[in-house]
């Protein structure tokens, strides 16, 4: 067995101990900037950044990306003619909102906004009473041309006037997933159908908390 | 409260069975778990979920999903291509003996448009005529404030 003689204990001392603090160091790297949260679907460490948009909400008001910052956002894109997947979707969305507002700070600083693709039928008063029948703090809007393609364009979201079956009738496609938007218009995550309260809930939640750990 | 509801529910969805095969005039066609979710004011076009099964010897063609009280009605498909849905009216669906079809959201369901009158709450039945071949099935559906 080879003995290190004395002169040499402390240098070699001196390097396990730089070795230890060089391989801390490196790990605790990793960890904050390679680490993925156990956040299912979260965009990060590049999450798309919402800009400018102007829609007009339900109050018959311009309705910005101000209305979004400082405020955790879940947006949801369709029409009042659709009669399964958008009803369907506020109904999950309501209860997701329930859920959250009982154990997190969503219920300060949460809101959902439904985002009408439809502005030809979709007056701000019909889209006022049409939201506010799943919840009342529900916001909708909707805009022209710019308005809202400019918004879909950021998001990704697809819309498509189709037409249906009678004369003057049409149905929209579009795109029905949920935008997770941060107070900052980070939008962190994407969630697709089918849409589930208790599944939102949860990554909302995670998502929030992976934020505030992040801050 | 909830297994009330849920008690209510099941109570209802016999009762929708039962009204089905009384007035079965689509051969061997039951029609169960019928529900409609209560549509927020202003909507124009309602959908119906229920389970459709075809309980005789001889294969089913399903060609017409009315209402009394609404003025046009249609069997109707949601499709997801990616993050995109899109819908389209369904002419037939067949049932061959012993199949089960489930018309359920995000799918397959039937489509109720233009009301005749107030749109129907929570709690309140729709009559719904089922129609294949000539003869016809009518059941009534009751509103519910939210899926079963």
């Amino acid at each position: 067995m080879t003995t290190i003689p004395p002169r040499h204990r402390a240098n070699v001392l001196l390097a396990i101990t730089a070795f230890a603090a060089l391989a801390a160091g490196l790990l605790f790297a990793i960890w904050k900037t390679g680490r993925q949260p156990e956040v299912p679907g979260l965009l990060w460490p590049d999450p798309p950044q919402i800009t400018g948009f102007t829609l007009t909400g339900d109050d018959g008001r311009p309705l910005t990306e101000s209305d979004l910052r400082n405020r955790w956002t879940l947006v949801f894109f369709g029409f009042t003619h659709c009669p399964d997947v958008c009803p369907g979707t506020l109904a999950v969305l309501k209860q997701a909102k329930q859920r959250l507002d009982a154990d997190s700070a969503f219920a300060s600083t949460g809101q959902v906004l439904f985002v009408s693709v439809d502005p030809a039928r979709d007056t701000p008063e019909i889209l006022a009473r049409y939201v506010k029948h799943f919840d009342p703090a529900f916001r909708a809007a909707t805009g022209e041309g710019d308005g809202l393609s400019g918004l879909a364009r950021q998001l990704g979201v697809i819309y498509a006037k189709v037409p249906g079956s009678g004369a003057g009738d049409y149905s929209m496609d579009h795109t029905a997933s949920i935008f997770v938007v941060d107070p900052t218009l980070r939008v962190l995550s994407v969630i697709g159908l089918p849409h589930d309260a208790a599944d939102i809930a949860t990554r909302v939640r995670a998502i929030m908390a992976f934020v505030e750990d992040e801050a | 409260m909830k297994r009330l509801g849920a008690r209510l529910y099941r109570l209802a969805a016999l009762y929708t069975f039962v009204a089905a095969s009384a007035a079965s005039a689509c051969e061997g066609l039951t029609v169960t778990e019928a529900w409609i979710r209560e549509p927020p004011p202003g909507a124009s076009a309602v959908a119906v979920y229920m389970t459709l099964t075809n309980s005789g010897t001889a294969p089913l063609v399903l060609d017409s999903l009315t209402s009394p009280a609404f003025a046009h009605g249609m069997l109707h498909e949601t499709i997801q291509d990616g993050t995109r849905v899109s819908m389209r009216h369904v002419a037939h669906l067949s049932l061959a003996p012993g199949q089960r079809v489930l018309l359920a959201p995000g799918a397959l369901h039937g489509m109720l448009m233009g009301p005749q009158a107030a749109l129907p709450r929570a709690g309140e039945g729709v009559d719904l005529v089922l129609g294949c071949g000539g003869a016809s099935t009518k059941v009534t559906i009751t509103v519910a404030s939210d899926a079963p």
